[in-house]
């Protein structure tokens, strides 16, 4: 009886952990379906569960998209921007944070409760000034006005100073004794053993900044300098609204995406359990 | 090697607390100093000064003559063994030892003949290619010694370096930093909480206790004529029963009432009538070792007392007796495993007199 009643219960758990699954890939596996199906199917099977079945699959819709943007202009524009933003964010955050966690130094308090009060100020809130200042500086239609002012971010500060909290002050200790200095326990003793944070960081701003929209919207005019978001969003406002080329073109937005996580999953996860974030 | 000297230090941290008091400490050349007391007594502090870790708040320290109070850890030439090891999770154990010669920029063949020598003097030559996690706790404690001599510094210090290690490996690494100390001959000052450890290493050790140093002596010393009731109640394991009692003379007598008997105070004890008759009528207390006793019927010297608990140790056995005339006072009694004991019986005790300790109402001991 027991026996039943056990397996009942886990057959429960997994019709409804399958349901849950299948509602949360559906999106998904229909952008990835609808970008090899012909137009006229994508559009008339929308409704019901065909729009889930292949069928005469072929890549015209690629094609397509190729032929209506300049697809790898915009590509190699986020992708710029948008590593570019990782890799400086990640130095001077991880800098700012250690600065913040280890150093001794008057106003580190009230700066880092400044830092913290940042977090709660949405890109929309400062959109407006940062624009006008960035104009005057005459940085619209550039890459720099793009990158810099993501640079530094509150909350990756925040992740890196938990995660240099949680270091053993032993090892600098350690390691000034044997002779280094700050930036070379930075370099060479506090990096190398923060690979979850670093990962952690680096898949959370790729992700944010990737799908950015506004603020390049606001600053950019050619094609030369936009990103992939802005792209895509031609293909809702130019006619012909043609929903296999906007399936086709997330899916190759989203690959990249993807790539990222893949590399630095297995840091991340650790990171995520130490910093007490939730994913 | 060099000797090493605290003079007049205090440390105070930022909130206000006062972690050392007016320290005046010298360890000589190739000495193996020890600094003993309980947590928060400012012991670490004074190794994490002396190191450069910390600044001082008052005061000099001098290394071999040197003032070094505003010089850089790396300019004192000092190594350090960490409690945790801290040995860098991300480098080999070869890398680890020749992190301390990078950072002095010798030639890379200087570094190879170090990092050789101390993996062979510690018996880590087979592990050099492994990381600090695949290794044993003992293995990593070698290794982080090894770090500290490949550099040949001028002082050792050590916090607590046995404390993360079970009981047995704690033994044999005690050994092996006793044994390399002799062999390197390097000044040394040993931090620790454990009086075992403390009493088989150092050549001196200095008690701690408050931010203050309470004694500085020869292990032997600190157990026979501690300078005050705190060193002898820290110092022995279990530490000196100390009571409070009240000197009185009844003709040629000397004695105290102590449980049921009146104790006589023999001329011949450690310290003599004419200096305890300044005490008389004052409130001051007693003190003796748990292993002063023996179980004898004596009309004039045994005190009785129920025995509440006895601890077992193999070769002998601790008596715990709980003292009506002071409160939550305990009277602790070594003696041999031979003899059976039930508790809650009330037993003979017959104190050696002459082994008596005494101390001022102060604390301090009354000696001749």
């Amino acid at each position: 009886m027991i026996y039943l009643y056990t397996k009942l219960r886990s057959l429960i758990s997994y019709i409804v952990l399958f349901s849950l699954a299948g509602l949360f890939i559906s999106p998904m596996l229909l952008m990835l379906i609808g970008s090899v199906k012909p137009e006229a199917r994508v559009l008339s099977e929308a409704g019901s569960l065909l729009a889930f079945v292949p069928g005469d699959w072929n890549l015209q819709n690629y094609r397509d998209v190729f032929a209506r943007v300049d697809f790898a202009r915009y590509l190699f524009n986020s992708l710029l921007i948008t590593s570019l933003i990782v890799l400086l964010g990640l130095l001077v955050n991880s800098m700012a944070a250690y600065a913040f966690a280890r150093l001794q130094w008057r106003g580190r308090r009230l700066l880092f409760a400044l830092v913290l009060a940042i977090l709660i100020l949405p890109l929309e809130a400062i959109a407006v000034p940062l624009f006008y200042q960035v104009s005057m500086w005459g940085w619209r239609d550039t890459y720099i006005v793009q990158i810099l002012p993501f640079i530094a971010n509150a909350f990756s500060i925040f992740l890196f100073y938990t995660f240099f909290l949680s270091l053993p002050r032993e090892l600098e200790d350690a390691a000034r004794i044997d002779g280094a200095g700050t930036s070379r326990i930075f370099f060479t003793i506090i990096i190398p053993n923060s690979k979850p944070a670093f990962a952690t960081v680096a898949i959370l701003t790729f992700l944010t900044q990737w799908g950015v929209f506004l603020w390049p919207l606001m600053v950019t005019s050619s094609e030369s300098v936009r990103p992939l978001p802005l792209a895509i969003s031609t293909f809702y406002t130019l006619p012909p609204l043609q929903w296999g080329d906007i399936f086709a073109f997330s899916v190759m937005m989203v690959l990249p995406v993807l790539l990222v996580f893949w590399f630095f999953q297995r840091w991340f996860i650790r990171g995520v359990a130490s910093t007490g974030i939730k994913g | 090697m060099a000797s090493v000297q605290f003079k007049n230090v205090s440390k105070q941290y930022d909130e206000g607390k006062l972690a050392l008091q007016d320290v005046d400490l010298n360890i000589n050349d190739g000495e193996f100093m020890v600094l003993v007391g309980p947590s928060g007594c400012g012991k670490s502090t004074a190794l994490r000064l002396l190191a450069g870790l910390d600044s001082v708040s008052k005061g000099e320290l001098f290394i071999d003559d040197k003032a070094v109070k505003r010089l850089s850890p790396q300019q004192r030439n000092i190594a350090m063994i960490f409690q945790n090891y801290a040995l860098y999770p991300h480098m080999s154990v070869r890398e680890n030892l020749e992190f301390p010669l990078r950072m002095l920029k010798l030639p890379q063949e200087t570094i190879d003949q170090r990092t050789q020598w101390a993996a062979e003097l510690l018996h880590l030559t087979e592990s050099l290619e492994q990381r600090p996690k695949q290794l044993s706790g003992g293995q990593r404690q070698r290794v982080a010694m090894g770090r500290a001599i490949v550099r040949e510094p001028q002082v050792f210090l050590m916090d607590e370096p046995l404390s993360n290690l079970d009981a047995k490996l704690r033994v044999q690494i005690r050994s092996e930093i006793a044994a390399l100390q002799r062999r390197l001959n390097i000044t040394t000052l040993y931090v620790t909480h454990d009086q075992v450890e403390a009493m088989t290493l150092g050549h001196r050790v200095a008690v701690m206790n408050n931010g203050r140093v309470q004694q500085v002596d020869t292990p032997r010393t600190l157990y026979e004529r501690p300078m005050n009731a705190f060193v002898a109640q820290f110092i022995g394991n279990p530490g000196m029963n100390i009571i409070p009692c009240e000197l009185r003379r009844e003709g040629e007598c000397l004695c105290f009432d102590f449980a049921d008997q009146a104790l006589n105070v023999p001329e011949n004890g450690r310290v003599a009538h004419d200096t305890l008759n300044r005490y008389i009528g004052q409130s001051i207390f007693f003190g003796f070792r748990p292993e002063s006793f023996s179980v004898v019927e004596d009309a004039h010297t045994s005190v009785h007392l129920e025995l509440d608990t006895i601890e077992v140790l193999g070769h002998e056995q601790l008596l715990y007796f709980t003292l009506a005339q002071v409160a939550d006072s305990e009277l602790v009694v070594r003696l041999p495993n031979s003899d059976q004991f039930t508790p809650g019986v009330t037993m003979p005790l017959r104190i050696n007199t002459r082994e008596l300790y005494f101390f001022n109402e102060d604390g301090i001991a009354i000696y001749d």
